[in-house]
């Protein structure tokens, strides 16, 4: 098993050589492919005959060897490529073809395979393989693989200086044309369509002002008298028309004699006023401008132009200024050229009634290469035109320069990918609003040879209007509700208290009208004095916190009535209802004197207390009759003996001031009951649930009492 | 807040005259009732606390009964109408509590806020100008000055109050955030993101000051800091599609369109009826030359906004590139009709 498998393996590396291995077309080889073999052979003859008829070395691509020599390749090509059907190993007829391709209009992508090809199957398969390959990966825009292979080229380029110099343009334009390529240009290019463009060459359109009508060049089977450009091996050039109606292009018509004629006639320019219009009329080689004019509908012979701008060299392209006094064109004439055809500029002569001398443009705008189609837009100085020069990304590539106002040209500017390409780009013209311009163009895409396009300019990207909103303002973002509430009475205008009631008599309980003195029991003195509603007794006084309040309730005839508020200034607001009762004097009546304030744990009284003693004195000197029992109480805390002491000795202190106050000392008994007569009883108290309220209770039996002994 | 002076313990009055009434009930009945009052004003401060706004404006209201110069029932109950949104009662209750005290800061305040609710600027400045007049440190008073400036496209001056401001109130977190805004309004990015960084370092969870700093990088170019700030307001408010809407803008900005439609897909997830995020995606979508899907996208904010003149202009943009050119022109004119300068540029550039 492990034997068949090696074998396997030999064989299919034995066919993958086989199949890379350059195979000559030796009958040897293919014996049993005889009459194949026979035909194979024959196409390659025929094709290596043309193939050969000039040098393979390298000749400047504007020369005339050049193109025949392309025109050969041309004709060589499809024998080769029948050849290669048969055997495509072949590494010399894959560079043959792989050249050939390289001069073709539209298939040079098709070089690279077999350029590819010829250098695997022989790396040495020719010394120029690099140079060609070069061209085809330029061709194809592979450009750093073309760079790649120009480089390797330069060794063999450096012993001639031509073909070194082309070597190192192409990788200039190769490193042009990645930045052409990374930046496009924004235009839709349209091909002109079918109906304009066909299998042959159409180029050099020119359009009317209202681009309704359109002049072209085409090299197509139509040509008066049908002949063909041996040397091009391809028909003459005419001018055609198409006629825009309703919106589509009608079919071209040949513009006939007297302008076309066996030789190559071309479009070069219409004048603008659309009368007269200037064609290349080939004059057997020389190339020469004429002018034509329309008469009526039909077309005047065309007049050659004068020597000022057709000369035994070549010229071909022009373009008249708006106001018509001013022609550029293109001549390859060597006088005062910068090198092979530039553009050149005339002025109307209104004396000779002539076109006056003309100048180059200088070498701002001509180079040593190529330059070619040249238009003057209307606006007079912006020129648009072709150039193998300059940064051009490959072949021609068209160029603007606008005329400064000191009559100089601006740096000539690459109009840019994709309107240039890599290939020829020529033959390029712009509508007045410059919104859109018209060219020829090899494309792959198209009819056939160079067709029409038309582009239409973008201009730069409209740029997007893109919406956006922030919240900007953290108010509106994120709203802070407002919570301002005064809460301010909470503490302050609640700290009150209420005290309110009803006056009346202790017996007949009928209400009284009585005199309210309220005072201030620390400062002592009276704050207000109010009187409750004779006919209800209702009576209501606000007590602000912060104050020991004394409240005396008086009537005549009736006993004075104490009550005590000490309200503390962290009190909150309350409401008090204390109905009072009067008692008249009579004997027996006992009052408690709620003003009277001892020293805690002793009988001195404090100075507080005075007021309501001097009303019992003012009392008593009213009533010099009565006696009283000056009583003190205890609450029930605290041992037996020691409240009864204490009680005791506080009645005394109150004696003692009465009679110090004038008070006869036999109208006065002192009493300490102790903790004997409790208002409150401690089972009562125990049923409080606060504690305030307990020591409330506890204070109340804490008291001071006089009683009316006798009358 | 600020704490409001309080206006004379009436007790004091009461008890400074020597009332002597014919007929004592009647002579002390306003004192009941005013104590009175105040439980009930009490009651309604604390209904306010416990979010029952219709009890404490019906208390308050007792309270004013009961007391017909209280201030303070009628500044809460007024207060508790701006709660409730319903400023023209809001005001008038102010306007009593005015009469009452002259010098009352929060009830000048609060009747501005009032009438900056009720878009009524000119009478709002007045109130706040009295506010800070009263209380040269009100702060909040000067904040809303600010605002009105701000409002009024006055931001210069809108810039001289929020100084006040956070010069009253240094930790003034909205002051600083407002105050870069004016500044980006001006163009001063610079200082609009210095103010926009101190109001986060006063409250780093600001998630709108976040995006505004965002936004303040994008106007610098910044475009990396900017996506980071969205981000940071996106964290800190998970719904944000403002903020999603901003960071796809710096996205596309940036250059990186795909990243740009996922956060304006986020956007219309979270509120697909913005129109901006539609018409933004449709810019990603042109950038990607998907030129259909922007013409749907802009198809779509304009169903959502039939006036929206960006939607019209970028549809045109992207219908010109579809090649067609009459329905472009259509929406550039339609641009055009709703201010656009571009639309008519566009217009008189191609549509002849």
């Amino acid at each position: 098993m492990k034997h068949i498998f090696i074998s396997l393996l030999v064989v299919i590396f034995t066919f993958s050589v086989k199949a890379q291995q350059d195979t000559p077309f030796d009958k040897k080889l293919f014996k049993e492919q005889k009459d194949a073999f026979k035909e194979a052979e024959n196409n390659l003859k025929i094709g290596e005959k043309s193939f050969n008829i000039m040098s393979p070395e390298f000749m400047d691509e504007n020369s005339n060897d050049y193109k025949i020599r392309a025109s050969y390749y041309k004709e060589a090509l499809p024998f080769l490529v029948k050849a290669n059907s048969f055997n495509p190993n072949n590494s010399q007829l894959n560079y043959k073809i792989g050249r050939s391709y390289l001069v073709s209009s539209v298939y040079k992508e098709e070089s690279v395979p077999h350029l590819e090809k010829a250098l695997k199957l022989d790396p040495n398969v020719a010394p120029d393989i690099h140079y060609h390959l070069g061209r085809a990966y330029h061709i194809t825009m592979d450009f750093d693989k073309a760079i790649a292979a120009f480089e390797k080229h330069k060794a063999v380029a450096a012993k001639n200086p031509a073909e070194l110099e082309d070597v190192v343009r192409r990788i200039d334009q190769c490193k042009t044309a990645k930045e052409l390529v990374a930046n496009p240009v924004r235009v839709f290019i349209d091909n002109f369509g079918g109906v304009v463009n066909s299998k042959y060459p159409e180029y050099g359109a020119i359009i009317n002002a209202d681009e309704s009508v359109m002049m072209f060049t085409s090299r197509r089977n139509t040509t008066t008298g049908g002949g063909i450009d041996l040397g091009l091996n391809e028909y003459f050039e005419d001018i055609y028309i198409t006629k825009k109606i309703n919106g589509r292009w009608s079919a071209p018509e040949n513009l006939g004699s007297p302008v076309n004629t066996n030789e190559h006639d071309a479009t070069v320019a219409v004048a603008p006023d659309a009368q007269s219009m200037i064609i290349y009329i080939d004059d057997k080689g020389d190339g020469n401008l004429y002018e034509t004019k329309l008469i009526g509908s039909s077309w005047s012979k065309p007049k050659k132009m004068n020597k000022n701008i057709n000369t035994k060299y070549h010229e071909s392209s022009a373009s008249y200024s708006s106001d018509g006094k001013t022609l550029y064109f293109v001549s390859n004439k060597p006088d005062g050229s910068f090198g092979n055809r530039d553009i050149y500029v005339t002025n109307w002569d209104e004396k000779l009634k002539d076109w006056g001398p003309a100048q180059n443009l200088g070498p701002t705008i001509n180079t040593k290469y190529h330059e070619e189609s040249v238009l003057i837009h209307p606006d007079g100085k912006t020129l648009y035109f072709s150039s193998q020069g300059h940064k051009s990304m490959g072949g021609y590539d068209i160029f603007v320069s606008e005329k400064q106002a000191n009559g100089s040209w601006s740096e000539p500017k690459n109009l840019g990918y994709p309107i240039n390409t890599v290939d020829d780009d020529v033959f390029f013209i712009i509508n007045s609003s410059g919104r859109r311009g018209y060219y020829s163009s090899f494309k792959s895409d198209g009819y056939g040879e160079k067709d029409i396009y038309m582009i239409t300019f973008l201009g730069p990207e409209k740029p997007m209007q893109i919406s956006s909103e922030d919240n900007l303002l953290a108010s509106i973002a994120k709203p802070v509700s407002e919570k301002v509430i005064e809460k301010a009475v909470n503490t302050d205008a609640k700290r009150i208290t209420i005290l309110k009631g009803v006056i009346s008599d202790e017996k007949t309980k009928l209400p009284l009208g009585a005199s309210i003195e309220l005072v201030d029991v620390e400062a002592n003195v009276t704050l207000a004095t109010f009187e409750s509603n004779e006919s209800t007794g209702k009576y209501l006084v606000s007590l602000p916190s912060g104050k020991n309040y004394g409240l005396i309730i008086r009537k005549e005839s009736y006993l004075f009535h104490s009550e005590n508020f000490n309200i503390p200034e962290s009190a909150a607001y309350q409401e008090v209802e204390k109905n009072i009762e009067l008692k008249k004097i009579d004997i027996g009546s006992i009052i408690v004197l709620k003003n009277i304030f001892y020293d805690y744990n002793k009988a001195t009284l404090r100075d507080a207390s005075k007021n309501e003693l001097d009303r019992l004195v003012k009392l008593l000197n009213e009533n010099p009759t009565i006696k009283i029992e000056l009583s003190a109480h205890t609450d029930s805390r605290g041992g037996d003996k020691y409240n009864e002491d204490l009680s005791q000795k506080r009645a005394q202190s109150c004696v003692d001031y009465l009679v110090k106050n004038g008070i006869a000392a036999d109208r006065l008994v002192s009493k300490g009951y102790g903790e004997s007569r409790l208002v409150i009883t401690d089972a009562e108290i125990a049923k409080l649930k606060f504690e305030e309220d307990k020591e409330a209770a506890h204070q109340e039996n804490r008291r001071t009492e006089f009683k009316i002994l006798s009358k | 807040m600020k704490k409001i002076k309080l206006f004379i313990p009436f007790a004091f009055i009461l008890l400074s005259a020597n009332i002597i009434a014919q007929d004592v009930v009647v002579g002390d009945t306003s004192a009941l009732s005013e104590g009175k009052a105040m439980e009930i004003y009490n009651l309604g401060i604390n209904q306010v606390n416990s979010q029952n706004f219709n009890g404490a404006i019906e208390s308050f209201t007792q309270a004013i009964e009961l007391f017909p110069t209280f201030e303070k029932a009628y500044f809460n109950r007024g207060s508790v109408k701006f709660q409730l949104k319903d400023y023209n009662n809001a005001i008038l209750d102010f306007d009593k509590a005015v009469e009452i005290n002259t010098d009352s800061t929060n009830a000048h305040f609060l009747r501005g806020r009032s009438y900056y609710e009720l878009g009524n600027s000119e009478a709002a400045l007045k109130d706040f100008n009295r506010a800070t007049e009263i209380d040269p440190t009100h702060a909040d008073a000067y904040y809303y000055k600010g605002t009105i400036y701000f409002l009024d496209n006055k931001f210069k001056e809108a810039i001289a109050e929020y100084d006040n401001a956070i010069k009253n109130k240094p930790d003034y977190a909205y002051a600083f955030n407002d105050r870069g805004s004016a500044k980006k309004q001006l163009n001063d990015i610079k200082g609009a993101i210095k103010d926009y960084e101190k109001a986060l370092m006063v409250d780093g969870k600001l998630s709108f000051a976040h995006n505004n700093l965002g936004s303040a990088y994008r106007a610098n170019g910044e475009y990396e800091l900017a996506i980071k700030s969205y981000s940071k307001a996106i964290f800190l408010k998970e719904d944000y599609f403002i903020a999603y809407n901003n960071r796809g803008l710096a996205k596309l900005e940036k250059g990186d369109y795909k990243d740009a439609i996922k956060d304006f897909d986020e956007t219309i997830m979270l509120n697909p009826k913005y129109a901006y995020a539609f018409n933004n995606r449709a810019s990603a979508k042109y950038k990607l030359k998907d030129y259909e899907g922007a013409v749907a996208d802009c198809d779509k904010a304009i169903s959502l906004d039939k006036n929206y003149a960006a939607a019209y202009l970028n549809r045109g943009i992207a219908y010109e590139m579809l090649r067609k050119e009459d329905k472009a022109c259509e929406d550039w004119n339609k641009a055009a009709e709703l201010g656009l300068k571009n639309g008519k540029a566009f217009s008189q550039q191609i549509c002849n």
